[in-house]
């Protein structure tokens, strides 16, 4: 089915040029790539004690991100973005119309990455930034929001020495429409010094009660509400800084998402009873912890809070045989609602503290031999409280991109 | 040879060798061009904004196309200049606009010709060239000393 909606949206993209008199030719590019990861010393419960157990490697299958535009007049334009790793398995990402009626106004419409901190647009664009995961704030496994939406308005206007930005966006909502939801985000930054600097807000509100896309046992969910809610109300503000400077580019961004929420005590039950839940969040999930788990005894309270934030920098040194550009990163996210399993919508970090915080630093280096290459690779040690206990593992990661068209 | 003749002679002899490589940098300008029938100009900031990546338009909302100069020493002294960044850098944020479909892919031309032809058949294109290939077929709006 999506195979088929990925190549009719293809189909219709190149056959716009033939319709409204070609100004320029369909642009086709995009990239593929592999990824190693791999996780060593994982700690793990026996009983009271910590125990450390060996992780599996995971190897990405090469995958592909194919995007095309085309301008079809200056004041209109279409955008695809197929992602997959075989036919049968394409995700369309994108799939959007532009029309420009000035700098100050511009409106798109269909499947669009919204306006939201420094990476949800450019979450695809893998090869071009420091590092290889995405900051926690934009990681699948808990997103704060979905990452698309489906009518936003944007513009920018000159303003002192700099430009300052904003969109508006909207779309159905997060999950199922409880009440009539009408969902806002927002963006407003600020870019100045010939492009160098930047500073951003971002925000959301989910416009009233709604709840998660995905069921208990279903996965992590694609929106910000986990699938044990019956109903959540919640915003969620950014804010985000950039510096490019010369040779240097230095990111720091924060977000904190607070939800008014009621959980749903039948899904409560299925997840204590199967998702292998800890002590903490026993104790959150239940009016007795040690009680019985019925759903009379479901703590329906599912108010939370989730804080992330981060700070990254890079350096981009030019030599003979290419650019070589070291990064560090530094990574934290907090909340205490989140489980371990990702198989009923929780987090395999965050999920496995006992409060559901955990800190991660990141060392690692990008090469690109040519432009159209990049070799990352990098090393993370994870900290976070377990068993009451501070502990820590490593993790390695390799990435190998090759881009085309560009 | 008296030891006046052969100071002399070197004086001369290393004057005939910097001389062309001053000639050489005085003349090495660079112009940043557009379509000749291209009636809007653009001040040397929105032109660093546009090759940094920060700005994917025209001050009237018309989408920029960069036409990037395949003459790779060129081009480094053109992004140090006017960008005052990296060309890896620079690059890297142009992929990343095409990539999220910010902004156009950037075209390439081989020469200063390919260049100045691209600009002319890509709508809101923008590139730039050595001073001494600019010829009507272009228009000029910031020349980079």
């Amino acid at each position: 089915m999506l195979a088929r909606r990925a190549r009719m949206a293809v189909v219709a993209l190149a056959l716009v040029p033939a319709v409204a008199g070609a100004q320029d030719a369909l642009q086709v590019y995009g990239y593929f790539s592999t990824r190693l990861e791999k996780v060593f010393q994982l700690p793990v419960a026996n009983g009271t004690a910590v125990e450390r157990a060996a992780s599996p490697k995971e190897f990405s299958q090469p995958f592909f991100n194919v995007m095309m535009q085309h301008q079809f007049d200056p004041r209109f334009k279409a955008f695809i973005n197929l992602n997959g790793s075989g036919a049968e398995n394409i995700d369309v990402r994108n799939l959007w119309g532009e029309w420009t009626p000035s700098n100050a106004f511009n409106v798109r419409v269909g499947k669009v990455y919204r306006k939201f901190g420094l990476y949800n647009e450019i979450l695809d664009a893998v090869p071009t930034y420091y590092g290889i995961e995405a900051p926690e704030a934009f990681d699948a496994d808990h997103l704060l929001i979905s990452r698309t939406t489906t009518a936003m308005v944007y513009g920018v206007v000159r303003a002192g020495d700099g430009r300052l930005s904003y969109s508006v966006s909207t779309d159905n909502g997060e999950g199922r429409d409880i009440t009539g939801t009408l969902p806002i985000g927002a963006d407003v930054n600020y870019n100045f010094g010939r492009g160098s600097y930047t500073v951003g807000l971002s925000g959301y509100t989910s416009g009233g009660a709604t709840n998660s896309d995905r069921e208990v046992g279903d996965g992590s969910p694609k929106t910000g509400v986990l699938p044990w809610m019956a109903r959540d109300s919640f915003t969620v503000i950014n804010a985000y800084s950039e510096a490019r400077v010369g040779a240097f580019t230095l990111q720091a961004e924060w977000a904190q998402a607070d939800h008014k929420a009621q959980r749903d005590a039948d899904a409560v039950v299925q997840v204590v009873n199967g998702a292998g839940i800890n002590a903490a969040q026993r104790a959150r999930f239940l009016v007795n912890a040690n009680g019985p788990v019925n759903a009379s005894n479901v703590n329906l309270n599912g108010d939370h809070t989730i804080r992330t934030w981060y700070v990254r920098a890079g350096y981009s040194k030019e030599t003979m045989r290419g650019e070589v550009g070291p990064y560090i990163q530094w990574d934290y996210y907090s909340n205490p609602e989140t489980i371990s399993s990702k198989r009923f919508g929780g987090d395999a970090e965050a999920g496995e503290a006992d409060d559901g915080a955990f800190g991660k630093g990141t060392a690692g280096v990008l090469y690109r031999p040519v432009p159209q290459v990049a070799f990352k690779v990098d090393g993370s040690f994870h900290q976070y409280k377990f068993l009451g206990r501070t502990v820590r593992y490593p993790e390695i990661r390799i990435d190998l991109s090759y881009a085309f068209g560009l | 040879m008296t030891l006046r003749a052969l100071t002399r002679a070197a004086l001369i002899a290393v004057a005939a060798l910097v001389m062309p490589v001053f000639a050489s940098s005085a003349s090495a300008q660079i112009s940043v061009i557009v379509s000749a029938s291209q009636t809007k100009n653009l001040s040397e900031r929105e032109v660093a904004e546009i090759f940094a990546g920060a700005s994917t338009t025209w001050p009237d909302g018309t989408k920029a196309q960069i036409i990037e100069n395949g003459d790779a020493v060129l081009t480094q002294k053109f992004f140090a200049k006017v960008v005052k960044k990296p060309t890896a850098l620079v690059r890297s944020q142009w992929t990343k606009l095409a990539l999220s479909g910010q902004g156009a892919a950037p075209k390439k031309g081989a020469s200063a010709a390919e260049v100045k032809d691209l600009v002319n058949k890509s709508a809101g294109g923008i590139g730039y060239i050595n001073t001494s290939d600019l010829d009507a077929s272009v228009r000029e709006i910031l020349k980079v000393p």
